[in-house]
């Protein structure tokens, strides 16, 4: 027997098979677009990406008929929700959460119940991305498709829905709606009603692990797979990320290192709101009951590798596709050793926590003559880390210690990135064996709901193998707090003239 | 037709230029010289290599013109200024030249400061830069017996001289810019010298700019190829030989030496003292030069690094692809400011140091936007020293341009926009200093009139281009320059760390 995890993101979706010693026995990929209709719109082409889906689910299931697959989950992106007919078909496309429709409901919910209110009841932070002002906007615009809808579905449990399961979410997806009431695991009838949208265009909301359903059997032929596959609910990608990468004791947190950067840390007890909310993180069920999880994240983490690389090292990125060999590599190896001279505020792409600043923008102070490309994009990935050093103080002063982290995402194959990573934060950096931690993620909560494992942290504990620590060295870390110091006085400082220029 | 010779002694070569009397330049040859540095922040030159590549440079140009040497109406001298080399009665060198970017007399600057504090400035006319008087007292202090033995402390061109003519002479724009040197009286400030504790016997005979010292002996003959007897006029240091290539020659006129940092020299007809600005005499009669050297702008030098940074390869083609990125690039680099601080600035105060700096930056930013903002940052710190001289009553009319940078015509038209003022760029070019060198030998020999009202003079000096500032781009260049001010000032906390940080690794 063996398991089916299914990842539905941003820009692409994959499916994996593991069998019950969490060995991947296939694994496919499939890349789509972000549709815009108009220049601030964004949508998923949620029949398209659903297209996607099945292929690589058949692609998956074609590669592991040998080891038959038992029970799926999927974990998914947040926010972006479909509207489906009662008949298990595709309505309309979702809302991405980079979509700016809503931002009057937005500004309706600041008021009624207030940022504060919000916080407390659903422990979000208000904001554009979620999917309440997006449903709310879609009631009042097209009316007609808002009605006509049985309920609106993210991305998880439309994939479950679709293959047959019922219309549910898991409290993980459910809080990025900002409509659930984190302490009562359901729907919460205060903000359901500030923001006039009907419990019943809402599914049911259970705990990931919880079986809602088995697959249809003309969708198993269609796709390949076995009749009477269990369909598991699974939840936040994140949240999949960090248990497959074995984020599932207080005191550790993902550092996920893609185009995004998102540091998670996994606590066991509901910390207060306000002190939470003061440095801008949210509160978030993880997909291990009892667990809860944070974000704190910057959209300039592999974004301003990426720009270094698009600047700095064109010529060598178009030889290194001819050639074959990866270019990050290349410019990796150019780092010095030491601290540099730069000072680097990160807001290459719209800032996250605590600041959710989208007007601010990145700084490079300190050039000199001497100052070579390996010393700038060190002084870039200080930087980014600083952001997330710094964060990582407020949820300290908030009560949340984290002592170990573990990196998951494309940074993390890079040595230095992560021996830079531990040298700035102190702590140690654990680098994993396996890479798909979402797809792993989903992969165990499916086996723990349809009965393979007893428990998904001590499952993922044990499938998530450890092939190195970085450790940080102790004068680097010195030299680093007093560089730490002189960041926290960058952006308050230069804000003001950032929103200007 | 008659041929003059002008020959600069820079700070790391020596060029040599030979023009008609009608300001063709009809051969010019260079030789380059090295500096060593025997312990950090000691600077020095052997100053046999000035003289061996004056030699060969003049002996290249004969050679390859075939002008006969008695057809070379007469020559003069420009140099780096600021050198401190101390030589015997017999004019022996008693040791290397320290030169200008040697930071060993910072004790020596700090006692003078401490001696006369406020008053230094009214009393010496300048503040003190990189002049020699501190190394004299530094060889005083250190090399007792040098400086007892030292009948004359000469600077490049005064041992140039030396070297032609057998006589201990300095001129008017070298050492008038020097602290011992009283520009009201046109004599020794002995007052200084006593309070100092510098002998001003040791200092050398002061001619003007363009007059005769006197003329090349037999044995400077033998050596170079010339004629003996061929008249040597004064000479001055490069950037006010610079200013006359370039034809500023009037009060107003500018002329901004682009090298790897930028250097605005303003004609003025006062040459008294204002504080924060240096002043020494122009090469021509009843004019002055000013500098505004209050920040290290790297110009050149910030558009070199940004290529090492930009481009893997070498060579002068990528500087001509920066400037096709820059052109495709909209005025304001999409809101990416640049600050142009690559190197440590002489800044007394270090809690107003600045640093190079990015503002601005997304994951949208493109190499053109970098070029671009290179471009507009120097110009935005070229607008600022503009700005400080107008805010002491001292208008500039105009900026003539000079250097590798003014090779770019997008950042010359970039730099009228900007800073409001027209810009011309001379055709003379990486050659300016030697050939105002060859001008001032005309103008000491009276191939070219002095009292036509320099008329003969403007019309050898020939402009490539000249750029009007553009009205259209005013609005957006105000707003850019208003936030360059803003953060040049706002960060010089966090650059004075930083580059505290740097001074002291640079240490260890």
């Amino acid at each position: 027997m063996s398991l089916l995890g299914i990842d539905v993101g941003t820009t692409g979706c994959k499916a994996g098979v593991i069998n019950s010693d969490g060995e991947f026995l296939a694994l496919a990929y499939r890349e789509y677009d972000i549709v815009r209709p108009r220049p601030d719109w964004a949508e998923m082409d949620s029949r398209g990406v659903w297209q996607k889906v099945k292929e690589v689910i058949t692609e998956v299931v074609q590669r592991t008929r040998h080891d038959p697959v038992t029970a799926l989950a999927t974990a998914s992106m947040g926010e972006a929700m479909t509207p489906v007919s009662a008949e298990r078909t595709i309505l309309g496309n979702s809302l991405h959460m980079f979509d700016s429709r809503g931002d009057e409901y937005v500004a309706e919910l600041a008021v009624r119940p207030g940022r504060e209110r919000l916080h407390a009841i659903n422990g979000n932070v208000l904001g554009t991305p979620y999917s309440a002002p997006k449903l709310a906007w879609l009631r009042d615009h097209q009316p007609e498709l808002f009605q006509q809808a049985h309920c609106f579905l993210l991305w998880a449990g439309l994939v479950g829905y679709l293959l047959g399961g019922e219309a549910a979410t898991d409290l993980s997806l459910a809080n990025r709606t900002l409509l659930l009431d984190l302490r009562a695991e359901d729907w919460s009838p205060e903000l359901l009603e500030a923001t006039r949208l009907p419990r019943a265009k809402l599914p049911r909301v259970v705990s990931s692990q919880t079986v809602v359903g088995e697959v249809d059997d003309r969708l198993a032929d269609e796709l390949g797979l076995p009749r009477r596959v269990k369909i598991i609910a699974g939840g936040h990608d994140q949240c999949c990320n960090a248990l497959g990468a074995g984020v599932v004791r207080p005191g550790r947190a993902n550092y996920g290192i893609g185009t995004f950067l998102c540091v998670a840390p996994v606590y066991d007890r509901l910390p207060p709101s306000k002190p939470m909310l003061d440095c801008g993180m949210n509160i978030e069920h993880h997909v291990v009951p009892g667990l809860y999880v944070s974000f704190l994240y910057n959209g300039s983490g592999g974004s301003v590798l990426r720009w270094a690389r698009d600047t700095m090292a064109r010529a060598e990125h178009t030889e290194a596709m001819l050639k074959g060999y990866d270019v990050y590599d290349r410019l990796m190896a150019e780092l010095p050793d030491e601290p540099t001279g730069l000072m680097v505020l990160p807001h290459f792409a719209a800032c996250g926590p605590p600041t959710f600043d989208d007007r601010s923008a990145g700084v490079i102070v300190g050039l000199k003559l001497a100052t070579g490309r390996g010393e700038l994009i060190k002084g870039l990935l200080e930087g980014v880390t600083y952001y997330f050093a710094e964060g990582l103080d407020l949820l300290g002063q908030a009560g949340l210690h984290v002592t170990e982290f573990r990196a998951t995402g494309g940074g993390a194959k890079s040595d230095v990135w992560l021996q830079l990573t531990a040298d700035i934060l102190g702590q140690p950096i654990v680098r994993l064996q396996v890479s798909e931690c979402g797809v792993l993620g989903a992969a165990i909560l499916a086996g723990v709901g349809s009965g393979v494992f007893s428990s998904a942290a001590e499952t993922a504990e044990a499938f998530a193998r450890i092939t190195r620590v970085f450790e940080p060295s102790p004068p680097k870390h010195a030299h680093y707090q007093q560089r730490l110091a002189q960041y926290k006085e960058l952006y308050p400082l230069l804000k003001d003239y950032l929103h200007r220029l | 037709m008659v041929y003059l010779l002008g020959i600069d002694v820079g700070t790391s070569s020596t060029k040599s230029i030979l023009i008609d009397e009608r300001g063709q330049v009809i051969g010019s040859a260079d030789h380059s010289h090295p500096t060593s540095s025997p312990t950090p922040g000691f600077q020095e030159q052997d100053p046999q290599h000035w003289w061996q590549g004056v030699r060969l440079t003049i002996r290249r140009i004969l050679e390859e013109t075939e002008i006969r040497p008695n057809q070379i109406a007469g020559l003069s001298l420009s140099g780096q200024g600021c050198a401190c080399l101390p030589v015997d009665r017999m004019g022996q060198p008693l040791g290397p030249a320290i030169i200008w970017t040697d930071t060993r007399s910072v004790p020596q600057q700090s006692r003078l400061r401490q001696i006369f504090g406020t008053e230094l400035g009214r009393l010496t006319g300048n503040d003190i830069y990189d002049q020699p008087e501190p190394r004299m007292l530094w060889i005083r202090d250190h090399q007792p017996d040098v400086y007892r033995n030292t009948y004359k402390f000469l600077t490049t061109v005064s041992y140039l001289l030396l070297r032609f003519t057998g006589k201990l002479a300095g001129n008017l724009s070298d050492w008038g810019f020097h602290l011992a040197f009283d520009r009201s009286t046109r004599s020794w400030n002995t007052a200084f010298c006593r309070a100092a504790g510098l002998d001003e016997s040791k200092l050398p005979d002061i001619y003007a700019s363009y007059e005769l010292v006197g003329s090349v002996t037999e044995a400077a003959a033998a050596e170079t190829g010339l004629l003996t007897g061929t008249p040597v006029v004064a000479g001055g240091q490069d950037s006010t030989v610079v200013a006359l290539a370039v034809g500023a020659l009037e009060a107003g006129q500018s002329v901004v030496m682009r090298g790897t940092t930028d250097l605005l020299c303003l004609c003025t007809t006062d040459g008294g003292y204002h504080p924060g600005l240096y002043t020494t005499f122009a090469v021509l009669p009843n004019l002055y030069i000013r500098y505004d050297m209050k920040e290290v702008v790297a110009a050149g030098g910030s558009y070199h690094w940004l290529a090492g940074v930009l481009f893997t390869e070498t060579g002068k083609a990528r500087f001509r692809a920066m400037d096709d990125l820059a052109a495709a690039a909209p005025a304001g680099s999409n809101g990416l400011l640049y600050l142009p601080y690559l190197l440590i600035s002489t800044q007394p105060d270090l809690t107003q140091q600045r640093a190079g700096s990015f503002f601005g930056l997304t994951t949208t930013t493109s190499r053109a936007d970098l070029c671009r903002a290179v471009m507009e940052g120097t110009a935005c710190a070229l607008r600022e020293t503009i700005a400080r001289l107008a805010a002491n009553d001292i208008r500039v009319s105009e900026l003539r341009l000079t250097g590798g940078p003014a090779e770019s015509d997008l950042w010359n038209q970039i730099t009228a926009d900007v800073t409001g003022l027209p810009v011309l760029v001379p055709a003379v070019g990486s050659g300016a200093a030697a050939y105002g060198a060859a001008l001032l030998a005309g103008l000491g020999v009276g191939v070219i009139p002095m009292d036509d009202r320099y008329e003969t003079l403007r019309r050898l000096v020939v402009l490539r281009r000249s750029f009007r500032p553009r009205a259209q781009f005013g609005p957006i260049y105000d707003h850019v320059y208003a936030a360059f001010c803003q953060l040049a000032s706002g960060t010089a906390g966090i650059a004075a760390q930083l580059k505290a940080d740097i001074l002291q690794a640079a240490e260890r």
